[in-house]
């Protein structure tokens, strides 16, 4: 999520003025919640497989995640929020949005409705083709996945990286590394997208796709 | 903040009709801004090597069967390819491929040095013994023995796969070659010298 409140940065959004719905809490939204949660965002709605659950004073999301881990992963019946319409959770007066569930939840029939500022893809294709027209004119700056949940490729490179080297790197180096590569390419993305007038999905392909056109130039050899 | 769950690549669904096709189509809209020729899009729209393997196990009931896998190695010159290896029912060729292409864009866009691959074996590991499922990871590892390799192709775990199974690719694969290669996959168990994942 170290994109997440970069974004929010960019946005001019004070995470501890500011609120957020996580759709999924399994692992990725569990991690999403408690890491906004840690730089003082009010996370105001979770939802999972058993259903919606709010809280306009902010749910605590330790506790949401140990009452989860008790009881078979899911959130049902917990009390430290009240029920809802898990339709409604993406729709929701929030400033943050991050589907972490599953793909094409965010479509042309619900788009028109969001009111968060800046929606984060913790889950891969969370956004349908449809609705990114409409979430771009909406102004509503969307963290691609490709770029958002891009965190674990970082740590695998890390693995293997330490496994070359024989050598075991400490957790805070770990975290503090790989906040570092997603921080850089964050800003690299959204200096493209601006360069380029695009939104932050078709910056991180250009960024992608550039990168290795580049390289197959000095390269050659084909 | 140190957690035990597993990194398992997170790959986007993508579209079974035509998958490579619709990867394809965030790939044109971006090619056209930055104004890349056709070469360059016919370079990357195909996936440098696509194998397929035939797994013959020796089930617990003392039959073989034989499993059809796939490792599809998208792009690499950016490094070595990097990608998941999947154990599911629906692991279709076409998909794979869109995955690993998928792969390249990513380790592409946080500018780290590797290029995109993904694997898969078409299996109901839900209806597998633990053997059975070790058999079958090791004779994919020695059938892709010449792909894999840590500065060559590098596997992780996706659906259907964890640490276990990353445990015994690496195993089978550094008794092959002779020598001992941690570095050969990802998301192995934290006590091989595996990952934080967070």
């Amino acid at each position: 999520m170290v994109s997440a409140i970069a974004a929010m940065k960019k946005l001019g959004m004070d995470p501890t003025k500011s609120s957020a719905a996580v759709q999924g809490f399994g692992n990725v939204g569990s991690w999403a919640a408690k890491l906004l949660c840690e730089k003082g965002v009010k996370i105001k709605g979770v939802s999972d497989i058993s259903g919606a659950y709010w809280n306009e004073e902010g749910i605590n999301i330790d506790e949401a995640i140990a009452y989860k881990n008790a009881h078979n992963g899911r959130l049902e019946g917990y009390t430290g929020a009240t029920s809802m319409d898990p339709d409604e959770l993406l729709t929701s007066a929030v400033d943050v949005l991050v589907p972490a569930a599953v793909e094409d939840v965010i479509t042309e029939h619900n788009a028109e409705r969001i009111q968060a500022k800046l929606i984060v893809e913790g889950a891969n294709g969370p956004t349908s083709a449809s609705a990114d027209d409409i979430i771009n004119r909406k102004g509503i700056m969307v963290v691609p996945d490709i770029l958002a949940n891009s965190g674990g490729v970082t740590v695998s490179y890390f693995e293997w990286v330490q496994n070359r080297l024989g050598y075991k790197w400490s957790e805070g180096m770990v975290i503090e590394r790989a906040a570092r590569i997603m921080n850089d390419a964050f800003e690299k993305v959204y200096a493209t997208s601006q360069k380029y007038k695009v939104p932050m999905r078709i910056a991180a392909y250009i960024v992608a796709i550039d990168k290795v056109a580049q390289t197959y130039k000095f390269r050659g050899g084909y | 903040m140190a957690v035990t769950t597993v990194y398992k690549e997170p790959a986007p669904i993508v579209d079974r009709e035509n998958p490579l096709e619709s990867m394809m189509s965030r790939f044109n809209i971006a090619a056209e801004i930055l104004g890349l020729d056709e070469s360059t899009y016919n370079v990357l729209k195909a996936p440098d090597k696509q194998v397929i393997v035939n797994i013959p196990v020796t089930m617990d009931n003392g039959q073989i069967r034989v499993f059809e896998g796939y490792r599809v190695v998208h792009n690499t010159i950016l490094g070595p390819s990097k990608g998941g290896i999947r154990y599911d029912m629906h692991v279709h060729l076409d998909e794979v491929k869109a995955l690993a292409a998928w792969m390249t864009w990513k380790c592409a866009v946080v500018d780290i040095p590797y290029g995109g691959a993904k694997g898969g074996i078409i299996c109901d590991p839900t209806k597998m013994s633990a053997g059975e499922i070790e058999r079958m990871t090791r004779g994919y590892t020695l059938a892709l023995k010449d792909v894999f390799g840590p500065d060559r192709d590098i596997p992780a775990p996706d659906m259907g796969t964890g640490p276990r199974e990353m445990a015994w690719l690496m195993d089978e694969f550094s008794k092959t070659t002779g020598a001992t290669s941690p570095a050969v996959v990802t998301g192995k168990p934290l006590v091989m010298g595996g990952l934080w994942a967070g």
